[in-house]
């Protein structure tokens, strides 16, 4: 699933490990999300979501 | 969702989905295995297995294929995305495998004894080093998969 995820965190000047922190999971699992490879539970997405300052439909509605 | 298996699985919640998942797949296989042996023990005359063999055979089975499935996946060491930190992660599993093999002679040692021949020291220290090598080879593995996969999210 394509998202905003990498766009927005680049645009605050987060890194990876930061976001990867202050949620609780791996770097690896954040890489792979923004990516595209790895569909987060709707509790992660939230969670990102809140650490992002972003909406669920800004970082993961329809992305072209 | 917490399961009695909660304990097993990682934190993580990609770590944990592909964890379930090379469990159930191992699950999958022992089961083919045991009812194999199953039919080829009661209708099979021709080929018998002894039920010591094959239940060693079933743990090793399941057991083996979770940990390669694990090790090749590439998730294990999920912060080595840099040369740098790829070459600290191989000295530390460098000495974590000497660790392993002087604490390993030294209890052989205290259980059998010291040895006065030449080949019962060969004998003493080949199986600590042989195990050693064996386990420096799959962090080696597990390390190079990891600095590879995770080299190409960063």
């Amino acid at each position: 699933m394509k998202n905003n995820v990498k766009i927005t965190r680049v645009k605050m000047g987060i890194t990876q490990q930061q976001l990867s922190q202050r949620i609780g999971v791996t770097r690896q699992t954040i890489g792979l999300i923004e990516k595209g490879e790895y569909n987060p539970s709707l509790q992660l997405c939230v969670a990102i979501a809140k650490e992002l300052n972003k909406t669920l439909d800004e970082l993961f509605w329809e992305v072209e | 969702m917490r399961t009695w298996i909660s304990f097993l699985l990682p934190e993580d919640e990609y770590k944990e989905k592909r964890v379930l998942h090379f469990l159930s797949e191992g699950s999958i296989i022992l089961l083919i295995s045991l009812v194999s042996l199953f039919i080829s023990s009661r209708y099979l005359n021709f080929f018998q297995v002894d039920l010591e063999f094959a239940l060693f055979i079933s743990i090793i089975l399941f057991l083996g294929y979770v940990f390669l499935r694990y090790i090749l996946s590439g998730m294990e060491y999920t912060d080595v995305a840099t040369e740098g930190t790829y070459k600290q992660e191989l000295k530390k599993a460098f000495r974590g495998t000497c660790l392993f093999v002087g604490i390993f002679t030294l209890v052989y040692l205290v259980f059998e004894g010291i040895p006065s021949k030449l080949n019962e020291w060969i004998e003493t220290i080949g199986l600590p080093l042989t195990c050693g090598l064996v386990w420096y080879c799959f962090s080696f593995i597990s390390i190079k998969k990891s600095y590879k996969k995770n080299k190409e999210l960063l």
